[in-house]
């Protein structure tokens, strides 16, 4: 097995466990919402799942700078510099963040949940659309759409199902 | 212990951003530490350290009675002042 | 690149990116209403001695093969300024973090009265391990953008 399907194989376990763990959470959270209080045995899928979330984002970090240094040692320096791959990180950059408001209750779970799954996801595509050709500011804008209409789609959801929190 | 290790990292972090502005502004300094300890770097990361331990050393004894918390947040505010400086000065450097 | 080149520059990206890790999982902890004071020290411990072994090997690279190979190439390519700017800054930056964990590390080790009462040292650590994973993280992408212009 080469350096390249070894990264791969990881980066893929990284966003499986990330995007599985993320989109799982915020099911089992509209879950326990829809009453309009969330009991401590609601939010145990959500604190089973979390390390799983972490776990994603530690492999995903790690693997994602594997495939940095096998650019870098196999001459494939330009690589680094690609829009697609810059904004991969910002967008990563962005659920670290997140993440951290959200853990120390300093951004309301209505704004943080869809950032953190907006995120997830934009990384997963980012990493699946290779022959995407957009620039940088192209592809941040886009996200920064994306995050906007998942904080209001929540907000549409939750009104269409009566959940008052 | 704490106020002398948190001090002292002020002090080293200030001494950082000094001698390395410095040595850019007067290549001879940079060329003493190149000399002496066969590359700047390394003569920054060695006169960091002893630095350090040396203000660790006289500040535990002095022992400055000084809220940590303040102290700490002094620490923060200073490190990022001095990464500013060094950002914006190699800015400078390399657009003149 | 000699073999112990690639594993000095693949060695100091992965053990500053331990770190960060490390210090990143203290934030929320020194912030929350239950701080466990061992498990910081761990990660504050963890956390300094990956920076020690990233500068080693950082240093290492930086000054065996980086200034005669890679300098060259960066200052004669399309992004001059990823040496001029943005390694120059890296490589003293970085200086200042292994004393931020050493002081974080020295704290937890010296707290002497219960910190889950004393708020304000809470968030000034805090505060001090976010400004690592700060200064680290803009470390990294420096590194990343250097590594890029370095063609």
């Amino acid at each position: 097995m080469d350096w390249t399907t070894i990264l791969k194989i990881s980066h893929l376990i990284g966003t499986v466990l990330g995007v599985g763990a993320v989109s799982f959470i915020d099911f089992f959270y509209l879950r326990a919402a829809r009453d309009g209080k969330i009991e401590p045995s609601e939010v145990e899928p959500i604190r089973l799942l979390t390390p799983f979330l972490r776990l994603g984002l530690i492999i995903l970090i790690l693997s994602g700078f594997g495939y940095f240094l096998f650019y870098r040692l196999t001459g494939h320096e330009e690589r680094l510099l690609n829009p697609r791959f810059l904004a991969k990180i910002t967008v990563v950059g962005v659920i670290l963040i997140n993440g951290l408001l959200l853990q120390t209750k300093k951004i309301p779970v209505n704004i943080g949940g869809p950032i953190s799954s907006a995120s997830w996801y934009t990384a997963f595509i980012l990493g699946a659309w290779r022959a995407l050709n957009l620039s940088y500011f192209a592809i941040i804008a886009a996200y920064v759409f994306v995050v906007l209409m998942a904080i209001f789609t929540l907000g549409v959801i939750k009104k269409l199902l009566k959940i008052p929190i | 212990m704490i106020n002398a290790t948190v001090l002292s990292a002020i002090l080293t972090i200030i001494y950082i951003t000094v001698i390395t502005v410095a040595g850019e502004l007067y290549p001879p300094l940079k060329e003493f530490l190149a000399k002496n300890f066969s590359h700047h770097w390394i003569g920054k990361s060695i006169t960091a350290i002893l630095v350090f331990v040396v203000f660790a050393g006289l500040l535990l004894v002095l022992k400055p009675k000084i809220k940590t918390a303040f102290l700490l947040n002094l620490l923060s505010a200073i490190s990022i002042v001095s990464a500013l400086i060094l950002f914006s000065f190699f800015a400078w450097e390399s657009f003149r | 690149m000699t073999p112990i080149l690639k594993l000095a520059l693949i060695g100091h990206v992965f053990a500053g990116l331990v770190a960060l890790i490390f210090y990143y999982a203290m934030i929320p902890n020194l912030i929350g209403k239950n701080p466990q004071l061992n498990f910081l020290k761990r990660l504050s411990l963890f956390g300094l001695v990956s920076l020690l072994v990233s500068w080693i090997l950082a240093g290492y690279y930086y000054v065996t093969y980086y200034g005669q190979n890679v300098k060259p190439l960066i200052k004669s390519g399309q992004l001059p300024w990823a040496h001029s700017i943005l390694m120059e800054t890296k490589e003293h930056i970085f200086l200042f973090l292994p004393f931020l964990g050493l002081v974080l590390l020295a704290s937890l080790l010296s707290i002497k009265s219960d910190i889950t009462r004393d708020d304000n040292l809470r968030k000034a650590l805090a505060s001090l391990a976010f400004l690592i994973v700060a200064l680290g993280t803009a470390v990294t992408i420096f590194g990343v953008v250097i590594s890029g212009a370095a063609k």
